[in-house]
């Protein structure tokens, strides 16, 4: 009994911020995915250090390990010692460095879209949240005409022509405009999901007192957005950004696979798979390890965000 | 120097109601605040008491500018502030503050006591003598906490303790005016009479004036100078306390009274009863003549066509009602 004082007195001490983290560390699936999170993450950006590690690399050919028909030969796709998820059919290259250097560019873009919805989310959430009206009626209005928008239809008939405007920009060319293309779009088309989320909780943290407590201490409707409700909002952004991040991995995925994310011979998951399904018969390792990579990636992710979100669960506090 | 830190005149607030879309405009308005006069003298106590839904909040509200007046006039220590732009009324605002009544959404969660008490500093840019740390510590012992909890978060206190780090962040200007909205309401029974009575010390040690919302009569017995009372957004009665608690003159504040527990039970068995009939009238579409008439046991014709003048009985006591007692 006296133990369990000892303890809450203990648990009272700390900041917000220390409760979520104890929270999060005893959730067991939680940590668990976020090692996972940590090791894929480390794999994507040292991919260099890894393949050389390994002794490959992600644009050499291995012809040696194919056969005539430059099929990989051996078990599974040429796995080897050497060669842990075998290799390529036809060019024969490291399908582990391949995919190393593939979960770089997938996770890049996960994060830099992610990341910039995020901003463009927070700030026209809060302002349709905090100021209403009228600015609420145009960033609402207009959030709902791209939710109605056919996005995933648009996007496809819309990358050529919009590659070519930003490569005549001069500042990135192929395969970089192609992904920025593929960001603009989906940071264009997500945002307002984002917004949404936000613009709800800024209305009703902007109805609380201490909001009121801050206007009549003299607080300019700045200092009220970003010293007052920022601060509450922070544990939505980052539920959000845990959660957004597995499903524009695969959301690139699916966009390289249907053609419109990069050009080979850079690789993503989605070109790997599409490559992988022409081979299914004669090679299924060689589809089926990218997808059980990807799989796993995007379930830890998934995990990892569930997990925050319930450590950030403000309700207990 | 004016005596009065706080004067209403004719002061009413209406809130539009609005029509759903774009095109609809605005179909009636709510009448929450309808022609208040009161005085506030300095040093002393004015309590505004009245059901809930009189306007008694909003009252507070506009006088702290929260809500634009719709119209009448707001002079606080000698000067209008009805019209004032924003930049003065931030001047204004170090002088008169605020404590609220909810302390559990009163402050913000993710602040510490720290932050929140010097929030009013940084805010004006003001630098108190021995630093901010100094000057948040000191307030904290004002108001009876320990100093060593600046680091804390609130959802380490009890409502009580949080309701005294919201009366800190109110005195950390030292304001002339405090606007108590309901500040003990939501707090036991225990804990009201302790924070009632930190804020007749303050007021003491400070030179505060308050203008007490609240709708519990024996707490405004206890605090008040003189009692404000308001029915559906109009003032029936004021009076200083002692002469409003012995002699109601209206038939509102006479059934107000009748209801305030007793606790002698001889007494208060003895004591006559009054029930109003019937519930409190929108305030979208106040009865014509006297506010109080659908409910007023006295009412004769005369109150549902005319509306009762306010007799100033004396400077300190006005009346509105056609039939006094």
């Amino acid at each position: 009994m006296l133990e369990a004082e000892d303890n809450a007195q203990e648990v009272a001490l700390r900041t917000p911020k220390q409760i979520a983290i104890a929270r999060f560390r005893r959730n067991k699936t939680g940590v668990f995915s976020l090692g996972a999170v940590i090791f894929f993450i480390f794999l994507a950006y040292g991919a260099p250090i890894v393949t050389r590690i390994f002794g490959v690399s992600s644009t050499e050919t291995y012809l040696t390990g194919l056969d005539q028909q430059a099929m990989p030969m051996g078990f599974g796709g040429g796995i080897s010692w050497q060669h842990p998820f075998g290799l390529e059919p036809g060019a024969g290259r490291d399908v582990f460095a391949m995919l190393l250097y593939g979960s770089r560019i997938s996770f890049s873009v996960a994060i830099l879209t992610s990341v910039s919805t995020i901003g463009i989310g927070m700030l026209l959430g809060i302002s349709a949240g905090f100021y209403r009206g009228r600015i609420d009626a145009i960033i609402g209005r207009f959030s709902d005409l791209l939710f109605a928008f056919p996005s995933f239809f648009m996007i496809i008939a819309l990358s050529y022509p919009m590659v070519e405007r930003v490569e005549s920009l001069g500042i990135v060319r192929d395969n970089g405009a192609r992904l920025t293309v593929l960001i603009i779009f989906f940071v264009f088309f997500g945002w307002p999901g984002f917004a949404r989320l936000v613009r709800s909780q800024a209305m009703s943290l902007r109805e609380r007192d201490f909001i009121m407590a801050a206007q009549s201490q003299g607080a300019s409707n700045w200092r009220i957005i970003t010293k007052e409700m920022l601060p509450n909002l922070w544990p939505t952004a980052i539920v959000f950004l845990s959660l957004s991040l597995p499903g524009y991995l695969a959301a690139e995925a699916v966009f390289s696979f249907l053609g419109v994310g990069i050009n080979p011979p850079a690789t993503t998951f989605g070109l790997v798979l599409s490559d992988g399904i022409k081979y299914w018969r004669s090679d299924p390792a060689y589809l089926l390890i990218p997808s059980l990579m990807l799989i796993t990636i995007v379930l830890a992710l998934n995990l990892f965000g569930d997990a925050v979100r319930d450590a950030l669960d403000t309700k207990a506090e | 120097m004016s005596e009065n830190i706080l004067e209403l005149n004719n002061l009413t607030k209406y809130f539009p109601i609005k029509g759903k879309g774009i095109l609809s405009g605005t179909k009636g308005l709510v009448k929450a605040v309808d022609g208040v006069s009161l005085t506030v003298k300095r040093g002393e106590t004015v309590g505004l008491v009245g059901e809930s839904g009189c306007g008694k909040t909003t009252v507070g509200r506009t006088v702290m500018k929260l809500y634009e007046p719709t119209s009448g006039q707001i002079i606080f220590d000698g000067q209008d502030i009805t019209d004032i732009k924003r930049k003065e009324m931030k001047i204004v605002r170090s002088k008169m503050q605020m404590i609220f009544q909810d302390p559990f959404s009163s402050l913000n969660p993710r602040h510490t006591v720290g932050t929140i008490i010097s929030s009013s500093f940084t805010i004006h840019g003001i630098e108190p003598e021995g630093g901010i740390e100094h000057a948040v510590g000191e307030l904290l012992e004002l108001v009876g906490l320990n100093p060593e909890h600046i680091n804390r978060f609130p959802h380490e206190f009890s409502g009580g303790q949080r309701q005294r780090i919201g009366i800190a962040r109110a005195l950390a200007l030292k304001p002339k005016l405090i606007v108590a909205d309901e500040p003990v309401s939501a707090l036991d029974v225990s804990i009201q009479a302790q924070v009632v009575n930190l804020l007749d010390d303050l007021q003491q040690e400070l030179g505060l004036s308050y203008l007490f919302v609240a709708h519990d009569l024996s707490v405004v017995q206890h605090i008040s100078d003189r009692v404000v009372v308001m029915y559906l957004g109009k003032v029936m009665e004021m009076a200083p306390t002692a002469e409003l608690f012995k002699h109601p003159r209206h038939p509102y504040t006479k059934a107000l009274l009748s209801a305030v527990p007793v606790a002698d039970p001889k007494v208060g068995r003895s004591r006559e009863r009054i029930i109003l009939q019937g519930d409190l009238p929108s305030p979208v579409n106040p009865p014509a003549g006297c506010v109080f008439n659908t409910r007023c046991w006295k009412a004769q014709d005369i109150c549902r066509t005319e509306i009762p003048e306010t007799i100033q009985i004396s400077p300190l006591q006005t009346l509105a009602c056609h039939f006094p007692e």
